[in-house]
Formats: C-alpha cells, sequence, structure tokens
C-alpha cells in the first residue's frame, strides 16, 4: 500500500514533465503573439508596426531560444514562483492565490448539490426501476444535462431580471467579511453546475446500484430476510458508489479549469476565466502555471480516488 | 430564497426613491445636451457604478489602445488641452490655462494653471508636461507609444519656465491641437516617470479621482481626490467600474440598477433597457468612430487590378449592410467618419460608384468590369475572418454578397491572436474587419491608414496623388480651405478601393436618469474624466 | 454530405440491429411498453435521423439565403420559426443542422469513446504496468482543460468541423477510458473469469469473450451520453468563440453568437435551436438507460 503511493507518487514527476513540455509547445505552435496582442489591445483597435512588435517581443523575451525560454520558467515553477503575466506584469502566484479558493469553493459546492440531487434520485430510480417513480426522477434529472450550461445560466440572469429585477450583487464578497453577500453570489452559478452535473451522477448511480442489487451477496442479503433500506444503505450502496466517485473527480478536475462559462456569466473571478482570456492572450507563462497546477491537481484526485478505491471495494488489491 | 424577497423589497423602495427624484429625461438625440433636468442643483455625493468589459492589461495610457485601459484610469488624470464636453470639435483649456500660436502656425506656447498637485503630493510644472509628451513622440527603448505618428510634425519641446510649454513645429500643423486633446495623452509626473521608467503599475496623476483599488476580473475602484485644482469638484464621492465581459448579464446589471452606466453594442439592448424602465433612464446616441470595412489585399492577384477592386465595391449593398450588420443603426460613409466635419456630404457619397442607389445596374457594371479584367466566370477568395460575433457577420454578408458577381468566398474564421498576426503579416485576400479610429481629424486618420507607408494600410494600395495632398492639407491653418482639400483627397482616395467601407456605426452610453451632466463624446475615448458628473438621489 | 449520411445510416442499422431476436415488431412494442421513456428517446433519434437524412425535402428555403428584407421576423406562416439576424429561415436552418450535429457527434464518439474505451479495457485487463502507463497517460491528457485541448488543435490545424470533431473527441476520451477501466476491474473479480483462466483459456480469448461483452453495456450507456455531450461540447466551445465556423447551421453556433447578443429582440433565434439540442442530448440519454437495462446481460431475462 505505501510502496504503491510512493510509486503512484513517482510517476507524477514524468507526467507533469509532459504535461509541461505539451503545453510550452502547444502555445509556442499557436499563431499570433502576446506582443501583438498588446499592441493591436484585446478588441484590436490598435495599430502594430513590425518593429514595434518586434521591440516588444525582445522586451518580453520572446526572443530567447525555446529551450532556454522553457528552462527559464521551470526553474521558476520549481521556485513556485512562475514569474508574471506577460500581458499585465502582474505575478501570477498572487493572482493565482487570489483565484483559485474562488474556483475550488464552486466546484465542491456544485459537486456536493449535484450528490444531493443525484444519488438520493439515482437510488430511488434503481430500486423502483421502471416505474413512475424512476421515469420522472430520470426524465427531470436528465433534463438538466440536456440543457447547455451557458443557456441555463443565460435564462437564470434573464429570469432573475425580469422577475425581480434583481441579480446577485456585481463583483465579489469575501465570505468572511459578507457570508450573506458572498452567498447571493455564489449560490446561482453552484445551483446551474450542479444541476447540470447532477443528471450524469444520477444515471451513473442507478445503473450502478441496478448492477450492484443483482449481485449474489445482495441476494444472500435478501434471503437472509434484512430489509430493504438496510441493504440498499449498508450493503449496496457502498459498491453502488465507486463509479459515481470516479465520475464526480473527473467533474471536479474539469470544474477547476472548465468553469468558464459559468464564471463568464455570473462574474465570478476564478481560475477559468483567468486561463481562457490568457489563452486568448497568448499570455504563455500563465497559461502554462495554470495547465499545470490543473495537472497537479488531477493526478492527486486520482490516487486519491483510487485509494478510496481499495477502501470501499476490498477485492480491489494494490499491486 | 429569503434573500431574494428582502433584496426585491429593498429594491422597490429604490425604484420609488428613483421615480420621485425624475424630472422627465427622454431620450435626447444626439446634439443636444442630456442628462440635465433644468433647475436642477447639483449636489455632492455617491458613487458611480459603472461598466467595462475587461480588465486594463497595465495602467500606461500612453501605451495602450483600449478602451479597457482609458475609462478606469482617465478620470485620475488631467490633459494639456481637452475636448469641450458640449462641443466635439472643439478644444478647450485644461492644465493649460491658454495658449497662443504664432503667425506661421510653428510655434504653440501653452500657460499652465498654477497650484496644481500630483496626487503623491508633487506640484505639477512645465517639465511633467514635456516629459509626458517626449515620451509619447520619442518613446524610450522599451516603451509602445501608438500615437506617436500624430505627433511628427513637432520639432521640441521647451520649457521657458515652470508654468510655460512651447511646443516647436517643423511645418504648420492644425491638427496638433485636436491630438493633444486626445483622452490617451494625460500629463504624467516627471519623477515616475524617471524614477519606473513606466506607468504600467501606477496611476498618479492630476485628476479629480485616485486611484483606489483593481481587484482583476472584478472592478477598478476610484474615489474623490479632496485636493482636485477646479474647486467644487469633483461632486462625486468615487467611481466603480465592474467588469463584466457577458454582456447578457451587463444589461441585467444595468436594468437591476447595480450599473448606473453602460455601453450597449445594440441599439436594442438600449430600447430593451428603455421598454424596462422608461423615464428612468437615458439613451445617448452619438455617430461612433467606428466602422466596418472590407481590406482588400492589393499585393496579391487580381486584387492589384483596381477594376476587380472596383467590382467588390459595386457589388455590396450598402443599404443592407446598415440593415444586417447594425440593423438600421448606422450610416454611409467615407473614410472620415460619417456625420463629423470633414467628411463629404451625403448627397455626393451617394453619387459615387458603390454608394449609389440602383443596386442591380451596379452589379452589372461589375459583373462586366470583371469581365474586361479576365474573369468573365468570376473566382474564388479567401476571407480572413475574425472568431466571434462582432466579426463573423460581416464575413457572412459580404460573402453573399461577392457571389452576386460570381466571386466565391471561404470564410477562414480564426481567433483574434491568430487574425491579427495573419493581417499584420498581410497573409489574406480579403480581411472584412471592424475597426475605431480615435479622433476625427484628416492627419490621425489618413496617417493611420491610408498613406503608402501607414502602419494600418493592409491594402497595400499606394497613390502618390493622396499622400501629396495630404502633406498639403495637413500644413493648411484656414480651416475652410483645409476642409476643400481634405474633400478633395476623400475622394481620390474612396475610389481606390483602399479599404471598401461598409457602414459607419452610431454608438450609445446608456445610464440612469439620475446621473446628471454626463455628455456622450462621439470618441469613446473623450470625455471620460467624469468630474463635472452628479447623482441625483431623493 | 455522403459521408455524414451513411455514418447515421450505420448507427442506425447498429442500434436496430442489437435486440436480434425473432419478432422484431413484438419485441419493439414490448420495449415500448417496458421503457416508455426509452421509446420517447428512440423515437426522437429515428425523427433526427430521418430529418438530417432528409433534410432536403423537409427544409422549406435554402438554410444559407440571406434576406435583407425578412431580418429577425417573428415565428409565423411563412416562417415557422421565425428568421435571424440574416432573415435566413430558423427552421431549415435547424433542419439542416441536424445533420451537422449528428455528423459531429457521431464521429466524436466514434473516435473518442471508443478509442477511450478500448485502451480502458486494455488497461483495466492486464493492470500492472501496462495499466500504469495507460492512466498516466490519460491523466496528462485528462490534466488539459477542455479548451486548451481544443485550441490546440485549432492552433495546429485549422479551424473546421473537422477538428471541432476531434477536439471534442479528444475530450470524450479519457472519461470513457476510466469508466470501462473501472468496470473491468470489477468483472476481472468474477469467479467466471477466475474459472476461464484456469481451464487454460488464453489472455486475449477471456478479454475478448468474457471480458468485452460485459463491457458493451457500459459503452452503450457511455457511447449514448457521449452522442449528447459531444453535441453540447461543441455548443459550449460555440459560446467561447471556438465552434463550428459560420455561416454552417450548426447548432450549437446558432444557439450561441449572435443568438445570445439578440436574445432580448429575437428570442426565437436561441429558443429553437435550445430546444433543438436539449430534445436530442435528452433523446440519447433516455435511450441509452433503456439500452442500458435491455442489453445488460445480468438483467436479460429477468
Amino acid at each position: 500500500m505505501t510502496q504503491y503511493v510512493i510509486r503512484r507518487l513517482l510517476m507524477v514527476i514524468p507526467v507533469l514533465f509532459g504535461v509541461s513540455v505539451i503545453v510550452f509547445a502547444i502555445m509556442r505552435i499557436a499563431p499570433g503573439d502576446v506582443a501583438t496582442m498588446i499592441l493591436m489591445g484585446s478588441g484590436g483597435e490598435g495599430g502594430a508596426s513590425a518593429e514595434a512588435i518586434a521591440k516588444l517581443r525582445e522586451q518580453l523575451g520572446l526572443n530567447k531560444p525555446y529551450h532556454v525560454q522553457y528552462a527559464e520558467f521551470m526553474l521558476g515553477l520549481l521556485r513556485l514562483d512562475p514569474g508574471n503575466s506577460l500581458w499585465s506584469g502582474q505575478p501570477i502566484r498572487q493572482e493565482l492565490a487570489q483565484r483559485l479558493p474562488i474556483t475550488v469553493e464552486v466546484a465542491l459546492l456544485a459537486i456536493l448539490v449535484s450528490w444531493v440531487i443525484a444519488i438520493p434520485t439515482g437510488i430511488l430510480s434503481a430500486i423502483r426501476q421502471d416505474t413512475w417513480v424512476d421515469w420522472i426522477f430520470r426524465v427531470v434529472s436528465i433534463a438538466g444535462l440536456a440543457v447547455p450550461v451557458f443557456w441555463m445560466g443565460t435564462l437564470v440572469i434573464m429570469a432573475l431580471t425580469y422577475c425581480c429585477r434583481w441579480i446577485p450583487p456585481l463583483g465579489y464578497t469575501d465570505p468572511l467579511r459578507d457570508p450573506w453577500r458572498h452567498f447571493q453570489q455564489i449560490v446561482w452559478p453552484t445551483l446551474v453546475l450542479g444541476f447540470f452535473l447532477s443528471a450524469v451522477v444520477s444515471r451513473m448511480t442507478r445503473s450502478a446500484m441496478l448492477e450492484v442489487l443483482r449481485e449474489d451477496y445482495i441476494r444472500t442479503a435478501w434471503a437472509k430476510g434484512l430489509r430493504e433500506r438496510v441493504i440498499v444503505i449498508r450493503h449496496a450502496l457502498k459498491n453502488a458508489l465507486l463509479p459515481v466517485i470516479t465520475l464526480s473527480s473527473i467533474q471536479l478536475g474539469n470544474l477547476m479549469g472548465g468553469a468558464v462559462i459559468t464564471e463568464t456569466i455570473f462574474t465570478i473571478p476564478g481560475v477559468g476565466r483567468y486561463l481562457v482570456d490568457a489563452i486568448f492572450h497568448r499570455d504563455y507563462p500563465v497559461v502554462q502555471t495554470i495547465v499545470i497546477m490543473l495537472a497537479v491537481i488531477f493526478v492527486f484526485l486520482n490516487l486519491v480516488v483510487d485509494l478510496v478505491y481499495g477502501w470501499l471495494d476490498p477485492r480491489i488489491r494494490y499491486t | 430564497m429569503a434573500g431574494k424577497k428582502w433584496t426585491r423589497r429593498e429594491f422597490l423602495g429604490f425604484g420609488t426613491a428613483f421615480g420621485l427624484a425624475l424630472v422627465g429625461c427622454a431620450p435626447q438625440p444626439a446634439g443636444q445636451t442630456s442628462g440635465v433636468a433644468g433647475g436642477d442643483q447639483p449636489r455632492y455625493g455617491g458613487v458611480l457604478t459603472a461598466w467595462t468589459g475587461g480588465d486594463p492589461p497595465n495602467y500606461d495610457l500612453h501605451q495602450n489602445s483600449t478602451y479597457m485601459v482609458l475609462w478606469p484610469l482617465a478620470p485620475c488624470y488631467n490633459l494639456l488641452v481637452q475636448f469641450d464636453p458640449q462641443d466635439p470639435n472643439r478644444v478647450i483649456p485644461d492644465l493649460a490655462e491658454r495658449w497662443e500660436v504664432t503667425r506661421d502656425g510653428k510655434v504653440y506656447t501653452f500657460y499652465l494653471k498654477r497650484g496644481v498637485k500630483f496626487h503623491h503630493g508633487k506640484p505639477f510644472k512645465a517639465e511633467d508636461v514635456k516629459a509626458s509628451f517626449e515620451r509619447i513622440m520619442r518613446p524610450p527603448k522599451g516603451i509602445v507609444s501608438p500615437r506617436q505618428g500624430a505627433f511628427a510634425a513637432v520639432d521640441g519641446i521647451e520649457t521657458p519656465n515652470d508654468y510655460t510649454v512651447q511646443f516647436v513645429l517643423k511645418r504648420p500643423n492644425p491638427s496638433l491641437l485636436p491630438n493633444i486633446a486626445q483622452g490617451w495623452n494625460v500629463i504624467y509626473p516627471k519623477d515616475i516617470l524617471d524614477a519606473k521608467g513606466d506607468m504600467k503599475n501606477d496611476a498618479v496623476g492630476t485628476g479629480p479621482f485616485k486611484f483606489k483599488e483593481h481587484i482583476r476580473g472584478v472592478s477598478i475602484e476610484l474615489v474623490k481626490n479632496p485636493e482636485y485644482h477646479v474647486s467644487g469638484r469633483p461632486y462625486l464621492d468615487g467611481i466603480k467600474y465592474f467588469i463584466i465581459p457577458d454582456p447578457n448579464t451587463a444589461l441585467s446589471a444595468f436594468i437591476s440598477g447595480q450599473l448606473l452606466m453602460y455601453r450597449p453594442r445594440l441599439k436594442g439592448d438600449a430600447e430593451e433597457a428603455k421598454r424596462q424602465l422608461g423615464d428612468r433612464i437615458v439613451i445617448q446616441t452619438v455617430q461612433g468612430y467606428s466602422f466596418d470595412t472590407l481590406n482588400v489585399n492589393a499585393r496579391r492577384k487580381p486584387w492589384d487590378d483596381p477594376r476587380v477592386r472596383l467590382a467588390v465595391s459595386l457589388a455590396i449593398d450598402r443599404a443592407a449592410a446598415i440593415q444586417v450588420l447594425a440593423q438600421g443603426d448606422a450610416v454611409i460613409g467615407g473614410f472620415m467618419p460619417a456625420g463629423g466635419q470633414w467628411a463629404l456630404p451625403e448627397e455626393e457619397l451617394k453619387k459615387l460608384p458603390g454608394y449609389r442607389s440602383n443596386k442591380a445596374q451596379e452589379i452589372e457594371e461589375a459583373k462586366r468590369l470583371l469581365a474586361e479584367a479576365g474573369y468573365p466566370n468570376g473566382f474564388k477568395a479567401s476571407m480572413l475572418t475574425r472568431k466571434g460575433a462582432d466579426f463573423e457577420p460581416i464575413s457572412v454578408f459580404l460573402k453573399d454578397q461577392l457571389a452576386k458577381i460570381g466571386i466565391e468566398a471561404s470564410l477562414d474564421v480564426l481567433e483574434s491572436a491568430a487574425a491579427y498576426d495573419r493581417l499584420n503579416k498581410r497573409e489574406f485576400d480579403l480581411a472584412p474587419w471592424g475597426h475605431a479610429i480615435a479622433l476625427d481629424d484628416p492627419d490621425a486618420v489618413y496617417g493611420e491608414f491610408y498613406l503608402c507607408d501607414s502602419v494600418r494600410n493592409y491594402s497595400g494600395i499606394c497613390d502618390p496623388e493622396v499622400d501629396a495632398l495630404f502633406e498639403k492639407q495637413s500644413q493648411t491653418m484656414d480651416v475652410n480651405e483645409r476642409r476643400r482639400l481634405v474633400q478633395d483627397m476623400e475622394r481620390r482616395a474612396v475610389q481606390t478601393q483602399s479599404k471598401i467601407i461598409l457602414v459607419w456605426r452610431l454608438d450609445r452610453t446608456i445610464h440612469w436618469a439620475t446621473v446628471r451632466n454626463y455628455r456622450r463624446h462621439p470618441s469613446l475615448y473623450n470625455n471620460q474624466r467624469m468630474e463635472d458628473v452628479w447623482l441625483a438621489q431623493a | 454530405m455522403t459521408e455524414q449520411v451513411r455514418s447515421v445510416d450505420a448507427q442506425v442499422a447498429l442500434a436496430g440491429r442489437l435486440p436480434v431476436r425473432p419478432g422484431i415488431l413484438r419485441r419493439v412494442l414490448n420495449f415500448a411498453r417496458r421503457k416508455p421513456t426509452g421509446a420517447i428517446g428512440a423515437a426522437i433519434i429515428f425523427l433526427m435521423v430521418f430529418t438530417a437524412v432528409f433534410a432536403d425535402y423537409i427544409a422549406r428555403y435554402d438554410p444559407y439565403l440571406i434576406r435583407t428584407d425578412k431580418l429577425f421576423t417573428p415565428p409565423g406562416p411563412e416562417f415557422w420559426l421565425g428568421t435571424d439576424d440574416f432573415g435566413r429561415d430558423l427552421f431549415s436552418r435547424i433542419v439542416y443542422g441536424s445533420r451537422i450535429s449528428l455528423y459531429v457527434g457521431i464521429l466524436a464518439v466514434l473516435f473518442g469513446t471508443t478509442n477511450g474505451a478500448l485502451w480502458g479495457l486494455i488497461s483495466g485487463y492486464f493492470g500492472g504496468r501496462t495499466d500504469f502507463i495507460i492512466q498516466r497517460v490519460m491523466d496528462a491528457l485528462m490534466a488539459f482543460p477542455t479548451l486548451v485541448l481544443a485550441l490546440a488543435i485549432v492552433a495546429a490545424l485549422g479551424q473546421s468541423t473537422t477538428n471541432v470533431i476531434i477536439a471534442v473527441g479528444i475530450v470524450l476520451t479519457p472519461t470513457a477510458n476510466r469508466v470501462i477501466r473501472s468496470v473491468v476491474l470489477s468483472i476481472k473479480q468474477n469467479v467466471y473469469i477466475e474459472a476461464a483462466r484456469a481451464i487454460g483459456a488464453s489472455e486475449l480469448r477471456v478479454m475478448f469473450l468474457h471480458v468485452l461483452p460485459n463491457c458493451v453495456a457500459p459503452y452503450i450507456i457511455l457511447a449514448t451520453t457521449a452522442l449528447g455531450t459531444a453535441i453540447l461540447a461543441e455548443a459550449s466551445l460555440s459560446f467561447l468563440g471556438l465552434g463550428t465556423p459560420p455561416p454552417e447551421p450548426a447548432w450549437g453556433s446558432m444557439l450561441s453568437g449572435a443568438a445570445q447578443r439578440y436574445i432580448r429582440q429575437a428570442p426565437w433565434m436561441a429558443i429553437y435551436p435550445g430546444i433543438a439540442i436539449s430534445l436530442a442530448v435528452f433523446a440519447f440519454n433516455m435511450f441509452g438507460d433503456a439500452l442500458r437495462d435491455v442489453l445488460d446481460p445480468k438483467l436479460r431475462g429477468r
């Protein structure tokens, strides 16, 4: 077990190395560069002469050989100081320190919301398979999946605007300073995301539950005359949660960088928006830092999930 | 859900207050003073909440070109001279109390206001003006200056004493004053420029507001400068710019009252706000400085043939363009901003090839021209298109228009960074684009786009005659004479199809009627200081 | 267009062939009675495929035809679902859009989910070093946010429908991989696998004859969900400005861009493509669920 964890941790190194090289290469292959973007403005308002672009490129250090750029960046990252954004000149670490907690909060709450909705409905759907309970739960939960997030977000904002002439307070409020205001800002994106995620989780819970309920040990439990509730919760649920946890870990990882749409619509200053803007601006160090950071989060999340597997299903052994 | 109720009730209270404070503020046509209800006394206090679409990359106005930098920083600064908020073509004093021009038009002497202090306490002197403009005109290493070209005629800047500045010119240049008055060319403190080299991380000016806080991705907050040199100003306690990239969210924030000021891209959005809020808001519409155009790359065949370019211009139905691209919210125009003091009169424009109303006949003519040029059956071309709802429609529309004369265009859609790259390297056949100019001034517009060596002459079309006329008008001090020369230049230049102009867009700012004494300038970059703005409230 | 039609046909054929027992009509009716939600899903999918195949006959106008005198026409007898910002008929665009959406969805799933599932099977079955390496590759792949991947592909290959398919496909790969792997891990523990090994069956034989059939049901669930996901992913990419390029009438592009922009003036521009997307995703999911219940070897006959 310990050996397994150590080996997994060692394997993190080549994965992260691969990720860093790939993202470095991708950003350099992509046409356009940050110097042009700075000079022309994010809306393309300005003009830029070839000399001005060349001058700025040199100033930003973009003329250095690629291996030097890569080495400098990675050395900085190893010291946990990825340097400054090329676009804004601001320290990346400072900006991430501000944005990451927000993103993590929204993501965890969204996962929580999805579980609250999905696990009970998924279980009920499974044990009442092919009854109207099953059908209604499935129709509702799949409806949540079927509506694109940006469309649902827009509809929520529009509905609030037209019903109440109200939308969540603009800006972002520190939860410690004003929890109520913070709650108002965070609740809608969390609900939208949670509802969206719940569809897949609910389906997974249902099918995993169905699977488990046909297992021999459950039949044994029935034969022993245990009550349904005990069988479902004590015996079946634990194993049925395996795929659900896999799924949620994947979702959680995706939300770290991928919640950009809800962040845009609900003006949440999270990591996703930062990353997407950086990609569009060709802000190389920012993109590299965030992608590598997400990779780290992913790798550890996966490790944790694998360990949880072992805990939930003793049949799986680590070799 | 309890929260929603609470806020709704709070909001209703708000609404009543707004209603009481109102005195008829119907939408006002451009050219009228709006936002000022008769008989109201300016009131001190309150925070103006305004919209902006994104974070400024840095705070150095001299080095940037996007409104995202200008809007939140302009209130921290003064200019040497400024555009009259009430008359977009007139230049009035700012930090210079008055100025003189020598008879030959070669020396401008500015007499500066005394007793002005920067936010960090340093007194404002002539050296600050000199340092700021020399930085713009002759940027030191590492500094980019997009508006450098506007000051090509300036030979040097003298400071005879602490409160006098002289601009010495190589030749007369009537465009000098409007260029100095551009919202971008703010006066920076010399000591900070000397110490840091740039203003990318500093916002220290002489303006009515001080920079308080910038939370990236969220907001930028300014507070009142109690020591502002204009007595009794500003009225506001502060300004808070909220960064909202999504236009739907921004409009909702405006309708909910969280934003007091917003610039919707669409007429329909302004009308929607009006439908919702009626007289509680004001719409200010101006003839804006942005236009949709088709850049034709004359370095490539067959676009080097003027007949082919003219054929394309003839094929485009500009009346349809106004409807399709701007929902009727635009006008036709040449190279100089439509409706401005240099533009060709509309009646004359309507007689030029491509602008005439009999489209069927023009299309016949276009086909004939193509046949003469050796393309009786048309040909294929690719259109460099920027991703996004602002740009894609131009290409979709033009593809349809060109098909009418047998030119089969394919859309080559790229996101901004890649598209800029191709445009700058001139790797395109056709590049439909949206441009904006900063100033209604022939030197600025032609200098940027239409001369042989202009940085943004994307077409590569060079007409020595146009350059000669440009040189001449640029030194003509008499306004009427200059206008005549500019219009001659315009007649000739438009027919080279250096850009095929589709529409000039109208532009608008909407604000709650409680926001008083704000006057939208046709340029996005002028009159953003908010020093005279006040908030009415019960 | 022939290519996509063929693949659509193939999909239908596949779906139709799966319940192979005699008395197809009876089986279909039986299925509809026992799985009404699945039947509804199937009906919608059938309708969508039908529309895609016969778009030329169903559409009322040319979907690309610009009418400058008919901008933003509300739904009515002339234009059933109204017109868009170019005066193009929305109904016709949605009809043709079904082709593009199915094309993008099916190809992305064929490319992405299948790929992921195969590697998941290998990874889960062989375990050990193979599993380790494959999983680290998947980790690296998943570590890239969707958009970075999409942008990478767009940057390297240029912007086109094909590249949207590849981007969406790669996004689908690791999910499929992980789920199938976890299924395989569970199956491997079963007694009959050990029994097969004990009687001397080769590894490949065990993998394909005993493990693979057990992966079919999860694969079907994944693939149907993935079809919905692919359509959604295309829409999300469009929201960020990286979807199917104009003027193609892809549902995702129709729902973002201009539709979002004019949502207050011409809500029909967003509503109908939105309904189309939602119905399609809904149908694929419903049908997938029902198929799962029917196809699962452990459930069959109960």
